[in-house]
């Protein structure tokens, strides 16, 4: 599993996950991605390398969308597969983390709250 | 193949301690059987999202603190359907009697527990569970093809 981080505008940044989503890649991310999340307006995360989502990185997106939201921010992923977008859509996610298929819509909205 | 039976496949097993690092072994152990038995591309992802759910919830709640444990993990197929087993020695766990959480209306109130027994409920075709003696015994099942 591996972050990358992308400043996009001020208060907004672009998260980039490549990998597994499951026990071992959150235990990798998680602290570095809550902290990003505890620190921006907007965060776009950026989900296209994510293969496999399970429930212990539904919480990791989860707990960073609370993050942003508690301080009126706003919280969108970007281009999940469809079987990541599906594990999201299945757990209700997608009616409180908005799902973009476009990067510039998606920073955009991201920037609009920022 | 007997008239009337089902073929069962050869039953591939894969023991795990009770520690989140041993879950790093199961994945290209899960590629690797069906790759042998050969099952569709949904039931693929489904097996790896149950299996992972089912481990870890055994991994992180059914045993007491520093004690270690072996965690056995089974696949096998027939003409209809696969099975994944999950059986552990640790304190009885029904996940079909667990009370699921409803959809999350907004983020504030949405809850982060019972993620993963939601997950398992619906991805599996079929869930059993039975407890004997001191043993869980967990069979996920899913459409072969």
């Amino acid at each position: 599993m591996k972050m990358a981080v992308e400043p996009v505008g001020p208060g907004v940044v672009k998260v980039i996950l490549d990998g597994r989503l499951d026990v071992a890649g959150s235990g990798i991310i998680d602290l570095q991605f809550s902290a990003i999340a505890g620190s921006h307006r907007g965060v776009v995360v950026d989900l296209a390398g994510v293969s496999f989502l399970a429930s212990i990185g539904i919480r990791t997106l989860l707990l960073g969308a609370k993050a942003v939201q508690r301080r009126g921010g706003s919280f969108i992923l970007l281009n999940p597969v469809e079987e990541v977008e599906r594990v999201l859509e299945v757990m209700g996610m997608t009616d409180l983390m908005p799902v973009f298929h476009d990067a510039d819509t998606a920073l955009a909205a991201a920037a609009a709250q920022a | 193949m007997t008239d009337g039976l089902l073929t069962v496949s050869e039953v591939y097993s894969l023991t795990l301690r009770n520690d989140r690092a041993e879950l790093a072994r199961m994945a290209p152990w899960i590629d690797d059987v069906i790759a042998r038995l050969g099952v569709a591309a949904g039931t693929a992802h489904a097996l790896h999202l149950c299996l992972e759910e089912a481990v870890v919830n055994v991994v992180d709640y059914a045993f007491e603190p520093d004690t270690s444990h072996d965690v056995h993990i089974a696949l096998w197929r027939d003409d209809a359907a696969m099975h994944a087993e999950v059986i552990d020695d640790g304190r009885p766990f029904d996940p079909l009697s667990y009370s699921l959480p409803g959809a999350p209306n907004d983020l504030k109130s949405a809850e982060i527990g019972g993620l993963g027994i939601k997950l398992m409920r619906s991805y599996a075709a079929r869930v059993d569970y039975q407890r004997s003696g001191k043993t869980n015994r967990l069979v996920l099942s899913f459409p072969a093809e």
